[in-house]
């Protein structure tokens, strides 16, 4: 007794059990509702009562859990196995120090490797390489993959690019293949038509993230919003499986709608190809209020005098990200100097009300 | 060149625009706009209110026009906005929309949309004025400008051309402009305005998610992309746009063009072939002296002869004949039919409604006006409200679609709004609020207020109100309060026409099926001058039809509404009246009547007619009511200020309490014309918001000096008549009332038990839930009978004396009750032997009543014992969740032989084990032996199906079970399951169960008040049963408790009730701790504190009871039955208990 827990003699569980509530059976709450209203609470209530009619108005389940409370059905329990991780080892009678020996024999474990993927259903998404060295030291090296795959030529290759970056030392005994990370991966088929091929850039991805690593390639998505820092986000360098357009019913109305829906990246409203991370404050701007561009501005020291421009562009304060955006208004100009580059300026305020911008212009981006 | 602004969308288009159209006029007109063009989307809902501001800003001096038009949104995505040119061309519109909307099926959840496609806006294109709307991004969509190419010329064929702020924009407008003169068309600037002033933007953007339902932080691109959507002005217009000049010209031309006003509608009364080749004029004053002389048997008295003719002679004038003519056919359907209606309303004053039956009161003995001041000059038509029994009121309305047509009748519309508990929750779901929050802010909210949520509450809860997402919320859903979200229909007024009703107005599919229902309010309608008859629904007309039922059926009387025996004032009713007696009556039951009864005792049918008109918030806090009662008690003496308006203030003792009164003092005793005095009383109805007595002050009091009154007389008249704002109350709906609540008296006091069954079975109604109108009935000496499988009908019925003395039947305990009003009434009974659960003091009390009280019985008795009361079998329908379906089946098996078993039952009815389980939670089956649980516990064990009858003896047979004890119930468990169950209990009361720790803890019981002192502390406990707080938000509380022997009245001053808010918000049951107050019989407790028991209510049967508090309560209901005020809604209220965890927190809420 205590600690919260009791160990109760053999044959006495019925007692033990009898004050304790429905619930502590583990049925349903329809069933404990029912029962509660029909004047039955405790589980030696329950007990007390003939079996027959119990049966035929709660069913069968209801007599099992009582039972298996009462230890006369037996209920075993399911163990949980963990899963064994896939590793394949090739050990050497004599060890191996030159590049075309480690080569050719991780072209003999890679194949192995496959094999044990094929066999569990798996695809590698991280492999490490671990090469154990007569002095004890081991050598590892890793190689992430974007999408889980067993394509040994491909896993090959990656693995192949990095060799210099294994010192054997004095020579290696063992090599050893360990799947750090898998995925599920049904069969592949194989392809019939060679048109049919599109282009996977999968491969490419892991090429290039092996190489310069994981975190420095990232692709932009676009986010619902006008103000321009907020309007990219990065995001996995592969693009989840797109999920396909809700269909609409032949006979619903919508079928008739010929409007489009404005892509956030609308050829015909451009962004500059580059952003800068902070807008910089212009000097010696000239701009007539409240909605002309701007005739010539400095930046960072160079006057540039303007012969084409566009605009304005307004875009305001999200008020619910910033309650000091509530009011606040941007109005960008897209300009072409004389020497024919173009610029995303803006400038805070929309030249009519004070409290939209303090006038300010500054430079957001180029084009080309 | 000036420029006015054409594309306006208001907050009619509903969760888009976010301004209405009084506040878009105002700024138009301060820009020096010369007119203002609103097109909301696919409705003409916001036209007249246009109109309306319009016109009043023109009067104070800066002329501004409405042109009214549309913009309608076509099914492939194309807009176009429209402005008819003249009267034509708006029939024309109204017929497009509602083909439109015609198409919606609004059970598929369709309601309110309208599905146009190019075709059908080429077909009604004729008179009107288009302008293609392009997208964003659109230089031009080919598609749709051939067809605006096709439909409409260069001169009324446009494209516009409005300023987004995006890149690229001034190529766009040029290629725009390019497009559209290759086609045909003209470019047009608009300024596709959505709200009048920058600051509104934010609300835009929170109207707009609601709108996607999603927050706002989602939202994403579908907000409004391009944000300087509020009016500007025309300079700046015409800067923005200076290098499109022609189409700012083509603006003025526009407006020029489109001359057309609302003003211009025309409107006809519907014919009414009454008497072929008579006009209606003719056809009305045939009947009326036809009738008049049936009514007297042919010989009628001077005075009906000529008032008659007079009033003949003014309908003649005003041309009101068709109007008459219209009512008096509705209600001769009704009549034929066997239904109770009863009309009122100002022209139902007059004898020509008296003799046609419309009416049944005598204007002439009654000495009521008809010409309620009819301003000849703005040819209004008169008003007739039609009280229809509650569920006839169907059958009616579809005649009335039948006889006039489809096309020419349709319900007025009633434009539902954002209120402060809506509004809260709906900002706060879209800012992202935690929903418990938003919650929590919002059950703080009194009824239906419409005054935002107060920093107090905010506190209350915990919460801190600095937080910038919660502030914003609050301050957002203040601004909110009042907008518009979508069309509902009025509850009964209907719009009728002789010629075509959507070419006056676009008429839609209602969310009932067969019903249509106009774009416009019941305001817009008067406002325009249309006719309109209100077909309501009264539920006590259909008690009062289930009465005359009962009493053919039962005691051999056949009665009417229009009887002797209810026309002539009995003693004996006002008797009871005197007494407060008046729980389930119409009109005088509520709390605030009953404590004005014993003061104002009643005892001529005049004086009911005063008791309905002054008894209500209004008239009492404008200082109406204490100047008369002093009077008619005597403490004043009656004076007059002079000898003519002596005659018109005689009835009332020198004070004026009806609207009619205050403008004839004002003809009679200050000289103002019959159209000035109208002008007064529409004053009077808007004066709380515009102050617009003040400026007939000087008027009246000046003209009053001049016929001789003294200027003390005529200032405190002058006061009272500016009290009456809007409370001012018609005599004849007074009169109208007065007659049906004097009917309903008349048959409590008879026949109390006719009285209980009908009002149980004309339920959801009235003030009082069936808990009190049971009690109130026992209390009365009428015998109750639980429902019950082999004796209950569907309603509930009456008993034959010698069926129910048969003791086969288990009936239930039944202690001692008193009755429920402030005053005791004794019974005539004596008490039953004491049941096993110990009531409280009133069983002690019953021998010690006083003398008085004895002698009262004594001479009740005498009323009643040529009377038989009859004892009450509660019917079917109060059991929870009980379909009429089923107890129609259990009816029609128990024709043939009684039931045995559960088992009989079912195999002989069908009904489903769901619907006996519901019996048998209901104790129904207590006739077979079972209580509760043994009745559930059979009902469990039936199968799925019923067994053909002789494999049903054959599994019987073989397995017949052993039998099982079940526990049984405790007394309060009994209870609280007959209340989850039916919502009232024959047992006993619950607190019966607490009295003792109650009395352990020192509190009285309700019935003991009458026996403390005037002012002594005191605590009572009682479950709530109604909160009200009449008048302004800023007034008292009222409260009411119940306990097993009676009723007591809490009062709570402002802050005492902000204090504790929360206890008297959401508790069940609470103590009152205060101080007594007595006025005669008339006794309140001034509330100090109120402390929540609502845990030791879970004591009594340990599981929940339901919230138990009645329709009049204010908290939960908006707190009137009245139809009469502004905040009534009607609607089924639902009794039943649902187990709903969200219906009672036993448990205390802790809001983070």
């Amino acid at each position: 007794m205590g600690d919260g827990f009791s160990v109760i003699p053999s044959g006495q569980h019925p007692e033990a059990l009898a004050p304790l509530p429905l619930a502590a059976l583990r049925l349903d709450p329809a069933t404990i509702d029912a029962l509660v209203h029909l004047g039955v609470e405790t589980i030696g209530q329950l007990a007390a009562m003939p079996r027959a009619p119990l049966a035929r108005r709660f069913g069968d389940a209801l007599l099992t859990r009582l039972d298996q409370a009462h230890g006369r059905v037996a209920e075993p329990l399911d163990p949980v196995i963990p899963p064994e991780p896939i590793a394949v080892v090739q050990r050497f009678a004599e060890p191996i120090a030159t590049a075309e020996a480690i080569a050719h024999w991780l072209g003999k474990l890679m194949q192995h490797l496959v094999t044990a993927l094929a066999q569990a259903g798996k695809g590698a998404r991280m492999i490490e390489l671990v090469a154990d060295r007569i002095d004890g030291v081991p050598q590892h090296l890793r190689i992430g993959l974007a999408r889980p795959s067993r394509d040994a030529a491909h896993m090959l290759r990656l693995i192949t690019r990095r060799i210099q970056e294994i010192s054997p030392g004095y020579g290696i005994d063992a090599l050893a293949f360990h799947v750090r990370r898998a995925d599920p991966l049904g069969a592949q088929p194989f392809e019939e038509r060679l048109e049919d091929r599109t282009t996977d850039i999968a491969p490419l991805v892991d090429a290039l993230a092996n190489r310069i690593g994981d975190a420095r390639l990232w692709r932009i998505r676009p986010v619902e919003s006008d103000v321009p820092e907020r309007s990219l986000a990065s995001g996995p360098p592969l693009l989840d499986a797109t999920r396909p357009a809700t269909r609409l019913k032949p006979d619903d109305v919508r079928q008739l709608d010929r409007g489009v829906d404005l892509h956030p990246w609308h050829p015909r409203w451009p962004r500059p190809a580059r952003l800068l991370r902070r807008p910089e404050l212009l000097d010696h701007v000239i701009a007539e209020l409240p909605d002309q561009p701007p005739r010539r501005f400095t930046w960072r020291g160079e006057t540039h005098r303007i012969v084409r421009a566009d605009g304005p562009e307004r875009i305001l304060g999200e008020w619910w990200q910033r309650a000091a955006e509530a009011q606040s208004v941007r109005d960008y100009f897209r300009v072409e100097d004389e020497a024919g580059h173009r610029f995303w300026l803006f400038r805070r305020g929309d030249g009519e009300r004070p409290e939209t911008g303090d006038l300010a212009w500054f430079i957001h981006g180029a084009f080309g | 060149m000036t420029y006015s602004e054409l594309q306006v969308t208001t907050h009619y288009s509903f969760l888009r625009g976010a301004s209405s159209p009084q506040q878009l006029f105002e700024a138009a007109a301060l820009a020096g706009m010369p007119a203002l063009g609103i097109v909301d989307r696919n409705s003409v809902g916001g036209i007249v209110r246009g109109l309306v501001a319009a016109e009043e800003i023109t009067a104070q001096g800066t002329p501004i026009r409405l042109v009214p038009g549309c913009r309608l949104d076509l099914v492939d995505g194309a807009s176009l906005l429209v402005w008819p040119e003249d009267r034509a061309a708006w029939g024309r519109l109204t017929r497009l929309l509602t083909l439109g909307k015609g198409r919606a099926n609004a059970q598929k959840g369709e309601k309110g949309r309208c599905f146009l496609h190019w075709e059908d806006v080429a077909a009604h294109a004729q008179g009107l004025v288009a302008a293609l709307v392009p997208g964003l991004a659109d230089t031009g969509d080919m598609h749709q400008l051939r067809w605006m190419a096709d439909i409409f010329d260069r001169k009324r064929g446009h494209v516009c051309l409005t300023q987004h702020r995006r890149p690229g924009e001034a190529r766009r407008l040029h290629a725009l402009a390019d497009s559209a003169r290759r086609f045909g068309l003209s470019p047009i600037v608009t300024g596709d305005v959505l709200y009048d002033v920058p600051e509104r933007r934010m609300l835009q953007d929170v109207v707009t998610a609601i709108r996607e339902t999603c927050t706002i932080d989602e939202l994403g691109f579908r907000r409004e992309r391009s944000a300087d959507r509020h009016l500007k002005s025309p300079e700046e217009m015409a800067r923005r746009f200076r290098h499109h000049r022609h189409a700012l010209a083509a603006v003025e031309a526009v407006v020029e063009r489109c001359t057309f006003s609302p003003r211009d509608l025309d409107y006809q009364y519907p014919d009414e072939i009454v008497l072929s080749g008579r006009s209606p004029q003719a056809a009305l004053e045939h009947l009326a002296r036809t009738a008049l002389a049936r009514k007297f048997d042919g010989n009628p008295p001077r005075a009906y002869t000529e008032l008659l003719e007079h009033e003949l002679g003014l309908v003649g004038e005003m041309g009101y004949a068709p109007y008459f003519l219209t009512v008096n056919s509705i209600m001769a359907y009704a009549r034929a039919q066997r239904i109770l209606c009863q009309g009122r309303g100002s022209a139902a004053n007059s004898v020509i409604c008296y003799v046609l039956g419309i009416t049944s009161i005598d204007p002439v003995e009654r000495k009521l006006l008809f010409e309620r001041f009819i301003n000849k000059d703005r040819h209004e038509p008169p008003d007739i409200d039609v009280d229809f029994e509650h569920e006839q009121r169907e059958r009616v309305i579809q005649w009335i679609y039948e006889t006039y047509g489809e096309q020419h009748a349709a319900l007025t519309a009633v434009v539902s709004r954002f209120r402060s508990r809506g509004s809260i929750r709906e900002v706060g779901k879209a800012l992202g609020l935690p929903e418990d929050m938003t919650a929590g802010l919002a059950s703080q909210i009194w009824g239906w207020s419409s005054e935002g949520v107060p920093d107090a509450h905010v506190e209350a809860l915990n919460l801190d109100k600095t937080e910038p997402r919660l502030a914003l919320a609050l301050d957002l859903a203040t601004q909110l309060i009042g907008t518009p979200r979508h069309l509902s229909q009025h509850p009964g007024g209907f719009v009728l026409t002789r010629d075509r009703l959507d070419d006056l107005v676009p008429i839609e599919p209602a969310a009932m099926a067969d019903r249509k229902v106009i774009e416009w309010e019941k305001g817009d309608i008067e406002e325009l001058g249309f006719m309109k008859v209100d077909i309501l629904g009264l539920g006590m007309l259909g008690c009062m039809r289930r009465c005359f039922d009962l009493l053919r059926e039962h005691k051999g009387l056949d009665l009417d509404m229009a009887s002797g025996a209810l026309q002539t004032d009995d003693p004996g009713t006002y008797a009871m009246i005197q007494r407060a007696d008046t729980l389930g009556v119409f009109q005088i039951e509520s709390r605030a009547q009953m404590s004005m009864l014993p003061r104002m005792k009643p005892k001529e049918f005049y004086d009911l007619v005063i008791e309905v008109a002054i008894v209500r918030p209004g008239p009492i806090q404008g200082d109406m009511v204490h100047p008369y009662l002093k009077r008619r008690e005597g403490k004043e003496r009656v004076s007059y200020p002079n000898a003519a308006l002596k005659a018109v203030l005689e009835k009332t003792l020198g004070v004026p309490l009806f609207q009619e009164q205050a403008m004839q003092v004002a003809i009679v005793g200050a000289g103002f014309t019959a159209a000035e005095a109208d002008q007064l009383r529409r004053a009077m109805a808007t004066f709380k918001m515009t102050g617009g007595v003040g400026k007939f002050t000087e008027k009246l009091v000046s003209g009053m000096l001049a016929n001789g009154i003294t200027q003390a007389f005529a200032e405190r008249l002058v006061k009272q008549i500016e009290g009456f704002g809007s409370y001012g109350f018609p005599e004849s709906h007074a009169a109208s009332f007065a007659k049906i609540a004097y009917a309903s008296c008349w048959m409590k006091h008879h026949h109390p038990d006719v009285f209980c069954a009908a009002l149980l079975n004309a339920q959801p109604m009235g003030f009082y839930a069936p808990a009190q109108i049971v009690r109130d009935a026992r209390a009365h000496g009428v015998d109750v009978l639980p429902p019950c499988v082999n004796a209950s009908d569907w309603d509930s019925v009456l008993v034959e004396p010698s069926e129910a003395a048969s003791p086969a039947q288990a009936r239930p305990l039944q202690p001692s009750l008193r009755a429920l009003s402030p005053v005791a009434f004794s019974r005539e009974r004596g008490n039953p032997e004491p049941s096993k659960t110990t009531t409280c003091g009133s069983m002690d009390s019953a021998p010690s009543r006083s003398r008085e009280n004895r002698k009262d019985s004594e001479n009740a008795g005498k009323d009643q014992a040529s009377v038989m009361r009859h004892p009450l079998r509660l019917g079917l329908r109060i059991v929870a969740g009980l379909s009429g379906a089923e107890a129609g089946k259990l009816l029609m098996a128990r024709a043939a032989a009684r039931f045995t078993s559960v088992e009989d039952l079912w195999r002989r009815t069908g009904i489903s084990t769901l619907a006996l389980e519901k019996l048998a939670r209901a104790d129904a089956f207590h006739a077979l032996g079972l209580d509760r649980r043994q009745a559930l516990w059979a009902v469990r064990g039936l199968g799925a199906k019923p067994l053909p009858l002789f494999a049903a003896a054959d599994a019987r047979v073989s397995g017949i079970e052993p039998p099982v004890a079940l526990v049984p119930l405790t007394a309060g468990r009994e209870v609280v399951e007959d209340y989850r169950a039916t919502q009232l209990s024959l047992r006993a009361h619950p607190l019966t169960f607490l009295r003792g720790e109650l009395t352990r803890r020192g509190l009285r019981t309700c019935g003991d008040l009458q026996h403390i002192k005037d002012g002594a502390r005191v605590e009572v406990a009682g479950i709530i049963l109604v909160r009200q707080r009449p008048g302004s938000a800023k007034g008292v509380l009222f409260i009411t408790i119940e306990d097993e022997t009676g009723i007591a009245n809490g009062i709570l001053w402002p802050d005492r009730f902000e204090a504790q808010r929360r206890t008297v918000m959401t508790a069940t049951m609470v103590s009152i701790v205060g101080r007594v107050q007595k006025e005669g019989l008339v006794i309140h407790v001034i509330a100090d504190r109120i402390v929540d028991l609502t845990p030791l209510l879970g004591q009594v049967g340990e599981i929940d009871l339901p919230r138990l508090t009645m329709p009049g309560d204010g908290a939960t209901h908006g707190g009137t039955i009245d139809p009469r005020d502004p905040e009534w809604r009607p609607g089924r209220i639902d009794w039943h208990y649902r187990e709903r965890a969200a219906v009672i927190p036993v448990k205390s809420h802790d809001f983070h």
